[in-house]
């Protein structure tokens, strides 16, 4: 038992990397300080989110006992929970089956059983999972409780069903991420990376825009409002037909106490056959893919180039970095969730929101053709747009980190910084200007606006961007983390990719509010464009600089 | 060919110097040897040597250049091949190649023929179509030595090169690196294996505790060795 309690909170530490705040607290407490301030701007940006969701369940549910059907909520959200832990948990499932680094294989030498390691693994996902179930339910259950005056096992019940409810997902999703690694090699990791972070951020738009959506609902009209949101409630009730231990957990929390502990009884037990049932059929297939893991599959070992050919030709300095740096990017399944997967995601979002969420902003885009101030409005719109699009992959704040040891051999290589840095540059910029190519021209065809203010909003987003890419470099320059052993520290821990995100969320939160504010646009159209390629021009000369010393500095 | 003036080195957080004010001098066509036991100094020397750890005291200058005030001209004169060969691990051997032979500017038919002609003499060029994560530890090394031959440096440093490679390809790079010292290469190599300096190393110096000991010949050191015995 000891040994599986110190195996799960390897595991645990590994994946989430809290074990770094001791040390950080006894010899690096400036680092630490910026590490709060960080995570505390990234918590108050979610904070909004669940305080409307909070409001949202406050109000529905005060306006549900009107009628006496406050039961409806609890029943929908539930299934909601589960639904939630099925989708976008699969995070947790992913990081628990899937993903590997080089210390698992040293643990498969351990005197272990396959059943422990199977369960220490599974433990740092369902922490995510529960974490999950906690936001979900925790609001209702409690306002529940207060406005019924419920007894004390009323929320000793709720607890143990908040705590158990994310079992039976985990352990479908195990059984799915498992057995398809154990059959063969559909995917291999970097597909599972893809897939999963596709689904989720799928799953985290829809709920950014229902929870977004609903706020409008009750500002503008309540009853359509309530009435909407009882027909999505029981939409979402229809579905514990299928997913029936939602039904037991459901009697479980609002029978009367006797009825409620035998439904409290059965649900434990549901659980604990999940778990039992993944434990005693699934442990030797994952350590057997484990194992596996370790092995290259034959897709990806075998390239057979023409050695005559294009592989002896010589390149310039720049280009040799740049291919690199893009194979590398690209062939670890660490570093492509945050590359195509994700950045394709945001059009998506913008195309669903368009025709659901912001029937005004359709509105004004299309009385566009009234003046000269409209135009100017959408074209800087459109900007935003490939500034969110083209910065959200994790290119320029992982520039450096991603390198890691790697970074001390390039240093003995004759590689001029300069060349360096312009290769990362060129890198960060092939992704987003085909982004950037593709927002103008969904943009040419649901505006129509003419071909002039598609090319402005282009080089406003291209400045805007490199500006953003160029302070990311920067900031990497200063502070890589180059001493790990396994990638995902690099994305996780690293305080660039925080900064740089929440520089990126700020910078649009902060522009839409300017530029909603200003009238007359069209005046300053021309100043905004020139200004920002000046900035643009001084920040690369600056980083040019910079990294030309910086770069022989880092040890 | 390599001059080491006074280096010292301390890591940072640390108070023991890890390198203690070194003085060394490679002349052009030997080939050196640099022993000493475990944590005595030596990859921070290499590593000094090579520019990727700035010496906190005195100047390396390779072929009369400084490394770290002209980088450039002088890492250009050398070839390294690190002690941990866990590098690139995503690129197949020839992409890495490639790599290294634009950084390096070879025009495509000598980049092709070094290839081809070391490549066979270490036998890995059969597994340069394959990514560097699926070599084992010996080959990854072969091709790190590979990678520095496609560009036969003025000045070869290799860091514990023998560690990992089997018998038949520790003599070929014997061979290679007596070949290249004809040429009027040089080649500095690191290694705590007294035998290995025996067999190949016109002159050798010890290190430890970051403090050279001894630099001369190996028979010079024989002769001593029956006076001093703490070597
Ligand atoms: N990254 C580092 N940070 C701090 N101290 C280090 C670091 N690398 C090495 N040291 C210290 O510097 C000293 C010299 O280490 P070095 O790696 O140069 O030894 P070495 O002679 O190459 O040993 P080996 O034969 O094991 O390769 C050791 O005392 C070691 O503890
Ligand atoms: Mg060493």
């Amino acid at each position: 038992m000891k040994q599986l309690w110190t195996l799960i909170k390897y595991n645990y530490k590994s994946l989430y990397g809290f074990h770094g705040f001791k040390y950080s607290w006894k010899y690096e407490k400036e680092k630490l300080y910026l590490n709060f301030f960080i995570y505390g701007l990234l918590l108050l940006l979610f904070y909004n989110i669940f305080k409307a969701y909070i409001q949202i369940n406050k109000f529905l549910y005060y306006n549900l006992t009107l009628t006496r059907e406050q039961n409806l909520m609890i029943e929908g959200l539930l299934n909601f929970t589960f639904l939630l832990l099925l989708t976008f948990g699969l995070a947790g499932s992913y990081i628990s089956t899937v993903s590997n680094s080089r210390e698992n294989s040293y643990v498969m030498t351990l005197p272990l059983k396959p059943w422990q390691i199977l369960l220490s693994r599974f433990v740092p996902g369902y922490i995510f999972q529960l974490l999950l179930s906690l936001f979900a339910l925790m609001p209702v259950l409690i306002i529940n409780g207060i406005t019924f005056n419920e007894p004390f096992t009323y929320y000793v019940f709720a607890c143990v069903v908040i705590v158990l409810i994310p079992v039976i997902p985990m352990a479908l999703q195990f059984f799915v991420f498992v057995l398809i690694q154990r059959a063969g090699y559909f995917f291999d990791k970097r597909g599972f990376a893809n897939i999963t972070a596709f689904i989720i951020n799928i799953v985290f738009i829809i709920l950014l825009k229902e929870i977004t959506g609903m706020q409008n609902y009750f500002e503008a009209n309540k009853n359509t409002g309530v009435s909407i949101i009882k027909e999505k409630l029981s939409l979402l009730v229809d579905f514990s037909k299928i997913f029936y231990p939602v039904n037991i957990a459901y009697k479980a929390i609002t029978e009367k106490v006797i009825i409620s502990f035998k439904y409290l009884l059965i649900f434990i037990f549901i659980s604990l056959i999940g778990l039992i049932l993944i434990l005693k059929l699934l442990s030797s297939s994952l350590v057997d893919v484990i194992s596996r893991s370790e092995e290259i599959s034959n897709k990806n070992k075998q390239k057979v180039y023409n050695m005559e050919g294009l592989l002896f030709k010589r390149q310039s300095e720049v280009m040799a970095l740049l291919q690199r740096d893009i194979k590398l990017f690209y062939r670890d399944s660490t570093f492509v969730i945050y590359g195509f997967a994700m950045t394709l995601i945001i059009p998506f979002l913008s195309l669903y929101s368009l025709y659901s969420g912001m029937p005004d902003l359709l509105k004004v885009v299309s009385d566009i053709e009234k003046d000269l101030n409209a135009k100017y409005f959408i074209t800087l719109l459109i900007a935003l747009g490939y500034v969110l699009v083209g910065g959200f992959n994790m290119i320029a704040s992982t520039a450096l980190s991603r390198e890691g040891k790697m970074f001390y051999y390039l240093k003995s290589l004759p590689i001029n910084p300069q060349e360096y840095i312009k290769a990362k540059l060129l890198h960060c910029n092939i992704l987003s200007i085909i982004f950037g190519i593709l927002t103008c021209s969904f943009s040419f065809f649901v505006t129509g606006l003419s071909l002039i203010y598609l090319v402005l909003a282009f080089m406003i987003g291209f400045f805007i961007l490199n500006i953003y890419f160029i302070i990311g470099l920067f900031c990497e320059f200063c502070i890589p983390m180059l001493n790990w052993e396994n990638p995902r520290v690099v994305v996780r821990q690293n305080i660039n990719v925080l900064i740089s995100m929440v520089l990126l969320i700020l910078f649009v939160i902060l522009s839409i509010n300017v530029v909603t504010r200003i009238s007359k646009l069209a005046i300053y159209m021309p100043y905004i464009a020139i200004g920002l390629g000046i900035i643009t021009f001084a920040f690369y000369k600056f980083l040019i600089y910079f990294g030309n010393r910086r770069y022989y500095q880092i040890e | 060919m390599l001059i080491l003036e006074n280096v010292s080195k301390t890591y940072y957080g640390c108070d023991k110097k890890a390198v203690d004010s070194l003085n060394l001098e490679v002349h052009k066509g030997e080939i050196f040897g640099f022993l000493g036991p475990n944590g005595s100094g030596k990859t921070t020397t290499v590593k000094i040597i090579t520019g990727i750890l700035k010496p906190d005291s005195g100047k390396v200058l390779i072929n009369g250049y400084d490394v770290i005030k002209e980088p450039l001209k002088a890492k250009e004169k050398i070839g390294y091949v690190p002690d941990n060969p866990d590098i690139f691990s995503k690129l197949t051997g020839l992409e890495f190649l490639r790599f290294i032979s634009d950084i390096y500017k070879i025009d495509s038919k000598i980049r092709k023929s070094n290839i081809e002609k070391y490549g066979k003499i270490l036998e890995i060029y059969d597994a340069l179509n394959m990514k560097i994560e699926s070599y084992s530890h010996g080959m990854k090394q072969k091709l790190l030595i590979l990678g520095v031959l496609i560009h036969e440096p003025e000045l070869l440093i290799m860091d514990e090169p023998v560690i990992g490679l089997d018998t038949k390809a520790i003599k070929n790079l014997k061979e290679i690196m007596r070949s290249l010292a004809q040429q009027g290469k040089t080649v500095f190599i690191t290694t705590h294996i007294m035998q290995i300096a025996e067999e190949i190393c016109d002159r050798i110096a010890i290190i430890k505790n970051g403090r050279i000991l001894y630099t001369g010949t190996i028979n010079e050191l024989k002769i001593k060795k029956d006076d001093k015995k703490d070597l």
